[in-house]
């Protein structure tokens, strides 16, 4: 019934769904709907919902199905992908503000969460999966409708935590450059930032890169080295990054669904990592000044 | 006024708008140029300033290989003076040539291979290659987009006419590249 080896989040959903539908709960489901349709268009004296209610509950019934396939399909993937990755699935998180990223919005939650050590040399603890983070306009009363206005925006994103980053990055945040008619929510204004430019055209062209009133200007340039500038220039997700209190966030503004983009991600952000991790080393192999 | 000037003014405004966001983006590309050639003017001075060290490591176990050392330190000398893209293309060349000659003592020397200064020396330079390498494709990556903005139509009259011109593309060869791999069956 499932894809043995999923390599997408959707993939066995269309046989979940044919699967759930011959299933006994949505026949009964069905069966009892039409009676139910039957029963309300008789007390109402109306052809018309005895003979369309029918045809409403299939639908409904063929929807709660798509749902049911959708969610499950979804759920094998990634109890599948945290396995092969040596991952605890931990599905729905919630995750401290330490990033500007994590802060942003009014509420924010993760989604196919899966934590442990992330693959690779050296260990580092991390987590991995969608960040979403939503927007509820304020200022418009207190009727319940409102929610219904929140604006959602969901991104993939790995955490990992670098202690030793601490004293030598106090804040370097990455974020795609807002196109001319792009008036999404800029989540890094809040804090007192300096813009940092670089001198790759194609990285300016694709990112923004800011660092905080206390953080060493020479040593955020001395992190971004030719090789980090041009592999972040040329990484086909274009991942972004954000560095602070030791924790890494490195994200990718789209939901990744598929497992070659999700590992993708996770070597972007070891290699990411990595160049901080050699930039601490390296600044305290050097003598103080 | 009648409205043929209004618009004829009108037209000669956006065309001077168009000219003074056309002159910075070429002042801004060319400047991106000159960043990126200072970045890889960092990594080969990082490159000239390991070349002592290596040649006084590979004294003390080849000091009679007196010619290969000193074609190494007169060719850092050259890099060292070297001015430009054009200017360090060569004398870069000759820096890599003479480096390869350095290495290829090593195979003739096994003390010398195994000496732990010696490799980490060789891991430092093979770092540094890389991000030689990194800078260089940065640098010819910013000159193809002000190339472009130069040579574009309608940019290149304002280029023609405020003496932008066109800027050469770095190669250089590192000893990482040179190196052939060697399959063995």
């Amino acid at each position: 019934m499932l894809a043995p080896d999923p390599t997408h989040a959707a993939a066995g959903r269309r046989e979940l769904f044919r699967a759930y539908l011959r299933g006994r709960a949505a026949v009964y489901g069905y069966l009892l709907g039409c009676g139910g349709a039957f029963l309300v268009g008789a007390w109402q004296q109306s052809p018309l919902i005895m003979a369309a209610g029918p045809a409403a509950v299939a639908l409904g019934v063929a929807g709660i199905a798509w749902y049911a396939a959708d969610r499950a399909a979804a759920g094998n993937f990634y109890r599948k992908l945290s396995q092969s990755l040596g991952l605890f699935l931990v599905g729905r998180a919630e995750l401290l503000p330490l990033t500007p990223l994590l802060g942003a919005g009014d509420r924010r939650h993760c989604e196919n969460w899966m934590q442990g050590t992330l693959p690779g040399d050296p260990p580092l603890r991390g987590g991995f999966g969608h960040f979403v983070y939503e927007e509820i306009p304020k200022k418009r009363g207190d009727d319940a409708e409102l929610v219904q206005l929140s604006e959602s925006h969901r991104l993939a994103l790995c955490l990992a935590e670098l202690e030793p980053s601490i004293a030598l990055f106090k804040g370097v945040f990455m974020r795609p450059r807002p196109g001319l008619f792009d008036f999404g929510e800029d989540w890094q204004r809040r804090n007192h930032l300096r813009t940092l430019q670089l001198e790759s055209a194609a990285f300016t062209d694709r990112y923004q890169l800011r660092i905080t009133d206390d953080q060493d200007e020479r040593r955020a340039r001395e992190l971004f080295s030719p090789t980090l500038v041009n592999f972040l220039a040329t990484h086909p997700l274009a991942p972004c990054f954000e560095l602070k209190a030791g924790t890494l966030a490195v994200f990718v503004p789209r939901v990744l669904e598929d497992e070659g983009n999700l590992v993708f991600l996770l070597d972007a952000a070891r290699h990411i990592a990595g160049r901080v991790l050699r930039e601490v080393e390296e600044a305290a192999a050097r003598p103080a000044a | 006024m009648s409205t043929g000037a209004i618009i004829f003014l009108a037209l000669l405004a956006l065309v001077a708008l168009w000219a003074i966001a056309a002159y910075n983006s070429l002042v801004r590309s060319r400047n991106k140029v000159d960043e990126a050639w200072s970045g890889i003017d960092v990594q080969l001075k990082r490159r000239h300033d390991l070349v002592p060290n290596l040649v006084e490591t590979v004294k003390g176990y080849a000091a009679h290989e007196r010619q290969t050392l000193q074609s190494v330190t007169e060719a850092r000398r050259e890099a060292e003076a070297a001015r430009g893209p054009e200017q360090a293309e060569r004398a870069e060349a000759k820096l890599t040539s003479a480096l390869g000659a350095v290495n290829a003592l090593a195979e003739a020397y096994p003390e010398l291979r195994a000496a732990e200064n010696f490799q980490r020396l060789q891991a430092e330079l093979a770092e540094i290659e890389d991000e030689i390498q990194a800078s260089r494709r940065i640098y010819n990556a910013n000159v193809q987009d002000y190339n472009t903005r130069v040579q574009v139509f309608p940019t290149m009259v304002i280029a023609g006419m405020m003496s932008f011109t066109t800027r050469r593309f770095f190669e250089i060869e590192v000893a990482a590249e040179r190196a052939v791999p060697q399959v063995a069956f």
